[in-house]
């Protein structure tokens, strides 16, 4: 019998946010000693600074006097003129640093993107947070996902920045947030909104299907077919119908339909893993090999919160289908030889009556 | 596809008893892929040079053009909000028609720790040049088929190191600046970057 051992080189990738850049609302609220709305007029912008004075709106974090003026270093990138002024008015979200020993200027991180560019130096704000995003008594964390949403909303800004930064809020929070953005008029809105609401909210499954004939030429629409292919994780039935319907949308999404019912691989799953084993891909018969292996050995759920520890690969091979071949033959990365393609064609047609029963 | 063999092969001695081999396969980073989200814009109608906390109403001509990278590990699964950064060198201007260093200084390196991934799985790369000055071929907003002026050899690295050259190296390839546009070329095949990028080797000709 051959014994799989999978390990994971990650080259030393924390599971915990690096300090010094931070990109959710977790990581602003644990990582920032000030955090602060506040409204910049014009800055000095060269090669190794930028300096500009900030008009403070509200301090979500901590304490800060009516104006700051900030000074970060840095290394721009991009083509530009060696030091230039802008004139320019803008409301942001910062994660401040108090002066310290060696000078009078405050420092300001950048959250939103490599540094040396100032539009990765703070999220959009709103100078009035809008009735609707005043919602008292929360955690820092949704309260900046709130303050966020509205800026994004306020400046028509990419949506995806909000709804990658919700780690961290609520669920009730997100909810909120993406379903705001899903009932907006905005075919990217709407898809961020999706994207965050899939894999909270399963029954949001059914919408996309409706909504992808306006949003499959945008480009944004990565952000939804990269949720459902590795956060989508419902198991019931229903579920794996609407993935199996998604996956005749289109190539991209047929990946990640593919991708998210091999991760779940329950037994309602399992015919339409079985068919991927006579794929003309070969990316689609190893997902198919390695959910129904994933299934006959019981291995966990796929889930985000698993493919760093691998732990989605530590099998307890205690199931009523689990045997020493179903163990040989597990899925490995790479395409399946016809061997192990073989098997678990034998294996489904000596299986299949049983496990298609209601259940 | 990635490549399927086992990295090692271990075989247990007890009591002089040998065991079957136990092959052992090493997961990590393996290739980069890219979504070309082109012309970057704050807002509709606010974009390039113009967008919002670029460099608005500075009478710049130049493009902003935006590369979403994600990361996939060897089972084909994307990685979330992990440590990047890249190296760039062999930077080549075009040499010609103001379009020479100086007054253009080489584009700086980036580091990514969890800066903004969009919806968790993409970081954002960004090509751009805005200038007010006379150049041959002409600076102009986004479009196509501008000649190239400025080029250079990116080694993108995964892992949490925010030291350009450290980590996992998943992507090499040539970048490219046109007159109103930048893009990756010559991009090598996945299993390729870890030698190439050892030996640094360059991946771009001069414009």
């Amino acid at each position: 019998m051959t014994k799989h051992f999978f390990m994971s080189a990650y080259l030393g990738v924390s599971l915990f946010p690096v300090v010094g850049l931070g990109a959710t609302v977790e990581d602003v609220a644990t990582i920032c000693p000030v955090v602060a709305v506040g409204t910049t007029a014009s800055r000095i912008d060269s090669r190794t600074n930028v300096s500009f004075n900030l008009s403070i709106q509200r301090v979500l974090k901590g304490s800060a006097p009516g104006n700051v003026s900030v000074s970060h270093n840095w290394t721009r990138g991009g083509i530009i003129a060696e030091t230039i002024t802008v004139t320019s008015t803008y409301v942001g979200i910062w994660c401040l640093h108090p002066p310290n020993m060696s000078t009078d200027d405050w420092d300001a991180q950048p959250i939103n993107g490599p540094d040396g560019l100032f539009v990765s130096m703070s999220w959009p704000g709103t100078a009035t947070l809008p009735a609707a995003y005043q919602i008292q008594f929360v955690p820092l964390a949704d309260t900046l996902l709130f303050e966020l949403a509205a800026g994004v909303e306020a400046y028509g800004a990419n949506p995806g920045t909000a709804i990658g930064a919700t780690k961290g809020a609520q669920n009730s929070s997100v909810e909120f947030v993406a379903n705001r953005f899903v009932a907006s008029s905005n075919p990217d809105f709407q898809l961020a909104g999706l994207a965050a609401l899939i894999p909270i909210q399963p029954s949001a499954i059914s919408s996309v299907s409706g909504l992808w004939p306006s949003i499959s030429s945008s480009p944004s629409r990565f952000d939804l077919v990269a949720a459902i292919r590795e956060s989508f994780r419902d198991p019931s039935p229903g579920s794996i119908n609407a993935l199996v319907q998604l996956a005749s949308l289109s190539p991209e999404m047929r990946d990640a339909a593919i991708h998210a019912i091999s991760s779940i691989h329950t037994q309602a799953s399992l015919p339409f893993l079985a068919s991927l084993l006579t794929s003309s891909d070969p990316k689609e018969q190893a997902r198919g090999v390695f959910g129904l292996s994933s299934f006959a050995n019981v291995c966990p759920t796929q889930t985000p919160a698993n493919v760093l520890s691998m732990a989605y690969l530590q099998c307890p091979n205690d199931g009523p289908y689990s045997t020493a071949d179903t163990t040989a033959n597990f899925a490995s990365p790479g395409v399946p030889s016809s061997q192990v393609v073989s098997f678990w064609l034998n294996w489904w047609e000596q299986n299949q009556a049983a496990l298609q029963q209601p259940q | 596809m990635p490549p399927g063999n086992y990295n090692i092969s271990v075989v247990v001695t007890w009591d002089g008893v040998q065991s079957a081999p136990f092959p052992i396969f090493i997961n990590m980073p393996y290739a980069n892929y890219v979504v070309n989200k082109g012309q970057w814009c704050s807002s509709p109608g606010s974009c390039d040079c113009n967008a919002a906390n670029f460099y608005p109403g500075q009478n710049l001509t130049g493009y902003v053009t935006l590369w979403n990278v994600y990361t996939e590990d060897l089972f084909g699964n994307y990685l979330t909000q992990v440590g990047t950064n890249e190296v760039l060198f062999n930077q080549l201007f075009l040499g010609t028609g103001g379009w020479t260093s100086p007054p253009f200084s080489n584009p700086a390196q980036s580091t990514w720790a969890t800066t903004e991934w969009n919806s968790n799985y993409t970081f954002p790369d960004y090509y751009w040049i805005c200038w007010s000055g006379p150049l041959y071929p002409p600076l102009t907003s986004s479009g196509s088929g501008g000649p190239e002026v400025f080029s250079e050899t990116q080694n993108y690295y995964i892992g949490n190191s925010t030291t350009n050259g450290y980590g996992l190296c998943t992507q090499a390839n040539a970048v490219e600046l046109y007159t109103n546009n930048g893009s990756q070329s010559n991009t090598q095949p996945p299993a390729y970057p870890a030698t190439v990028c050892a030996n640094r080797t360059t991946l771009n000709t001069k414009p």
